[in-house]
């Protein structure tokens, strides 16, 4: 009986002297991993061009069909993406998404990617459906020269 | 027959087959780009190749004949390097962004890629870029995607006979687009974007407004005219987003016309009526269906006791379905005791009957196949019924018959003719008394009919004698000889368009219309004895008793012979039996009904008794004759005096503002029936889509009034209820079910 109360209290003290693995959260903030995935981002190009092209494959392959891209055509004076397509409406409903990754993979021009951000909050659920204009990268936290400017496509 | 082998397989073709359409046959799959079976062979995209056993070299199966004992093979290492090759080829210049094509999900070219083509490009040279070329506002052409299969340049050229594409230059410079890049106005263009085997054609309409694979793919058939295309609307959620042809040999074969293909947006426009509205202190105001219903059925019942059913009229525009026509004219003449029943503002004419009497109605197009001569009589067939005109086309320029125009305008066949007679507007009967006496006097006398009764003989000396007719005198007797020559006869005769003669179905139509088809179409003046006329001729001109004339009578709408056989009209009792006592009397018995024996009035006649005050209450159904160019003063004056107005349909149009009862509709997207095409082909007319909330399906709210004003006895409901009466009770849709109708429709 001793004997076990002994054993974990041993347990117990050593456990005393190792660093807490509590985060003191908002103050402090977990590192996340490099392959983590989290909220959705729409990329640009350099010169602020959007990368979506519209094409619809992220929201074909989505598990829990919570993408929905509505594809129109860009004008010559009114140019969104490279190309004839672009997404007029592009729309994520968070609250379905399941994180696994596959639009991203499914994504024929980098245009969507899962970041780091796991803070999910929000005082209406309807705050929860990313309409294009947040999911876009704003042109100003765009990473510097580490997107290539589009290609022409014919 | 020659036996072959296809990859081990043994099968036997008919001599002269190539082996493609020889593999296809057998459900062998061999790619392809430029061979469609449709269209001549042109052997230019080197996609076919297989290996012949015995040949040195491999050859392309869509240009090669099968002969006996021949030994094909698809899948042999030399095949499968020589399609890596050609899409290697063909690749160098196709710009590979699939995700932004709008061909992607329903591309040859990617399909055949993924499945044969090589995984990498070995080229690094810039792609040939072509500057832009535009085809005018129905399709889209984009060069840079072309493969130069030329399917676009031959359907033109072949089946539409519009030839407006072309290639130009040679080799690696070659260019396809319209001669002098006009635009293209043929109205068949659409179907080349359906055959264009990359996204180098697509439709100005559809493109980039959604993927393909999102859409879902289902079975209707045209309402827009009497051709009964028929039809793949393409859905996602509520909206119809794009329309294409679904093969039918007996009716469209694979094409459709562009305003079958275009002329659907009215379903989504935001103006449909969402409620009924009647009319309280002057103003139309919103009520409920409770309300609306009780209203109609008030009123009406009311004024059928007081006045009978002669002040008591209907109509019903010739784009709805069977099942509504024939409760429409159940209400009127069994409920209501009216026989003031049409399906247009213009004359009605027994004609279909009497062809159908005289078993002259031609019940299937490929009469129009084996035939040596085609008369073409007051009927613009490429404008008003463009799919038929595909048919007269090929069994002229392919199988060597003989074509006749008559019409007042010149149209669109006239470059095929061997004859045009082109008369003055309005001069119809001149014109077709003189080429009767010019048909007489080539006509060789025992080959005038026996059936020809005494009265129809004085009815045609009774005819006006030919003035100074505007047709040259030569022509006439020209025409004249090949008619009486000519062993079998088809005569396609379109119904004179008098003023008002139908109306579109929605504001938008007609100003939006792509094809302008229907905005110009009402040049005939009314000639009530046109279409009666013509039918002299045709019975004039049948030799012997095996039929050696037909006739394909031709009117507006697109389930005009429908209304008819459902007894839409003055004169018809359902079946086209003629309403006379007896008949009714014969009827009413079968029925168990009692129906009113009198005859009624045709849509004219009712707004003038209407604006006598001899008819009280209208029902018009898809009808607006207020807002009709040349009808419109006149009913408006005539509409004014009437009790009761009830309109039925899917706008707020000029005659329903004038209304006491408005009932929203549905559209063709939105409901469930049957339509009869001219040959008499019944097929399915499919709900695909939800309507908008508030507005009720036709045939419910006809069933809903009916079953008001006389509810001890039952009215059927549902489509299928409605098509199982009209089969017990119209001899002509006997044996017919409503889940026979299937896919491709059912012979009436
Ligand atoms: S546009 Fe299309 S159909 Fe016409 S030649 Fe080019 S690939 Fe063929
Ligand atoms: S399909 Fe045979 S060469 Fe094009």
């Amino acid at each position: 009986m001793v004997k076990e109360i002994l054993k974990g209290l041993a347990l117990t003290f050593q456990q005393m002297w190792k660093k807490p693995i509590t985060l003191q959260y908002p103050e402090e903030r977990k590192l996340m991993p490099a392959r983590a995935r989290g909220r959705h981002q729409l990329q640009r190009y350099e010169v602020g061009m959007e990368r979506c092209i519209g094409c619809g494959l992220c929201s074909a392959v989505c598990p829990s069909n919570c993408i929905t891209v509505v594809p129109a055509e860009n004008a010559e004076e009114d140019r969104h993406s490279p190309g004839e397509r672009y997404s007029q409406i592009y729309r994520i409903n968070e609250f379905r998404c399941i994180f696994c990754g596959y639009c991203q993979e499914a994504c024929p021009v980098d245009a969507i990617i899962l970041t780091e951000e796991y803070e999910f909050s929000a005082y209406s659920r309807d705050e929860f459906v990313y309409d294009k204009e947040r999911l876009l990268v704003s042109l100003s936290r765009q990473p510097q020269g580490a997107d290539r400017s589009p290609e022409p496509i014919s | 027959m020659p036996k072959i082998k296809i990859n081990q397989r043994e099968i036997e073709v008919e001599p002269g087959t190539t082996i493609l359409s020889a593999a296809l046959q057998s459900g062998i799959e061999i790619p392809h780009f430029c061979y469609h079976p449709r269209l001549s062979i042109a052997g230019n995209c080197r996609m076919c190749l297989v290996e012949l056993k015995g040949a040195p070299k491999l050859v392309i199966a869509c240009n090669t004949a099968v002969t006996e004992g021949m030994e094909v093979f698809t899948d042999t290492p030399k095949v499968v390097k020589a399609r890596e090759g050609v899409l290697e080829f063909l690749l160098i210049n196709h710009p590979l962004d699939c995700p932004i094509c709008d061909k992607g999900g329903e591309c040859p070219l990617q399909n055949y890629t993924l499945k044969y083509g090589p995984t990498q490009t070995r080229y690094e040279e810039g792609r040939r870029i072509y500057s832009p070329k535009s085809l005018g506002p129905k399709v889209v052409l984009n060069q840079n995607r072309c493969i130069f299969c030329g399917r676009c340049v031959r359907f033109l050229r072949e089946v539409a006979g519009h030839e407006e594409m072309g290639m130009f230059h040679r080799g690696d410079h070659v260019e396809v687009g319209t001669y002098f890049e006009k635009p293209l106005e043929s109205v068949f263009a659409g179907n080349i974007t359906d055959i264009c085997p990359v996204g180098a054609l697509t439709t100005r309409d559809f493109r980039f407004k959604v993927r393909v694979w999102e859409l879902n793919p289902q079975p209707s058939t045209c309402s827009l005219c009497s051709c009964g295309c028929n039809l793949v609307l393409w859905t996602k959620g509520d909206r119809v987003y794009r329309i294409t042809p679904r093969a039918n040999e007996e009716v469209n074969e694979a094409w459709i016309c562009d305003r079958g293909r275009f002329d659907f947006h009215f379903i989504e426009n935001s103006e449909r009526l969402k409620t009924p509205l009647i009319r309280k202190e002057g103003e139309l105001r919103p009520a409920s269906w409770e309300e609306a219903y009780s209203f109609v059925a008030e009123k009406l019942s009311a004024l059928s006791k007081s006045g009978g059913g002669r002040s008591i009229g209907g109509i019903l525009a010739p784009s709805y379905s069977n099942e509504e026509a024939y409760l429409f004219q159940k209400l009127l003449r069994e409920t209501l005791g009216s026989n003031h029943l049409d399906s247009r503002f213009g004359p009605s004419s027994m004609a279909n009957a009497r062809a159908h009497e005289k078993d002259l109605q031609m019940t299937s197009l490929s009469a129009l196949e084996g035939t040596e001569l085609i008369v073409l009589l007051g009927e613009d067939l490429t404008r008003e019924h463009p799919v038929y005109s595909l048919r007269v086309r090929r069994a002229v320029r392919q199988r060597g018959a003989r074509l006749i125009v008559a019409h007042s305008r010149p149209t669109d066949l006239d470059s095929i003719a061997s004859y045009v007679l082109q008369y003055k507007e309005g001069d119809e009967e001149r014109f077709l008394s003189s080429w009767l006496r010019a048909l007489l006097e080539v006509m060789p006398f025992e080959s005038i009919p026996e059936g020809l009764e005494e009265e129809r003989w004085s009815a045609l000396r009774a005819w006006p004698a030919s003035g100074a007719a505007d047709v040259p005198e030569e022509d006439l007797r020209g025409a004249a000889e090949l008619i009486v020559r000519a062993p079998k006869v088809v005569w396609v005769i379109g119904e004179p368009k008098g003023r008002g003669a139908s109306f579109p179905l929605s504001e938008d139509r007609g100003q939006g219309s792509s094809t302008g088809a229907s905005a110009d179409s009402r040049s005939l003046t009314a000639n009530p004895s046109f279409l009666e006329r013509a039918m002299d001729l045709v019975l004039l001109t049948r030799r012997g008793q095996e039929g050696g004339a037909r006739v394909l009578l031709l009117s507006e709408g697109g389930n005009s012979q429908g209304l008819l056989d459902m007894g839409i009209s003055p004169k018809l009792l359902p079946g086209l039996r003629q309403l006379t006592p007896d008949e009714v009397g014969r009827v009413e018995e079968a029925w168990g009904v009692s129906l009113p024996s009198w005859e009624g009035m045709d849509g004219r006649q009712m707004l003038e008794a209407a604006r006598k005050g001899e008819i009280k209450a209208l029902y018009l159904v898809g009808m607006d004759p207020v807002g009709d160019l040349a009808l419109g003063a006149e009913a408006e004056e005539a509409i004014k005096g009437l009790e009761l107005l009830i309109v039925q349909g899917l706008f707020l149009v000029r005659t329903a503002r004038l209304a006491h009862v408005v009932l929203p509709g549905l559209s063709f997207a939105e409901k469930d029936g049957t339509l009869t095409n001219a040959t008499g082909r019944v097929q399915r007319q499919r709900r695909v889509i939800s309507p908008p909330a508030g507005a009720k399906d036709d045939l419910e709210i006809l069933a809903e009034i009916t079953a008001r004003i006389a509810p001890s006895r039952p009215t059927p409901s549902s489509p299928a209820e409605v098509f199982q009466e009209i089969a017990q009770r119209v001899s002509l849709y006997k044996g017919l079910s409503f889940e026979e109708v299937r896919e491709t429709g059912a012979c009436r």
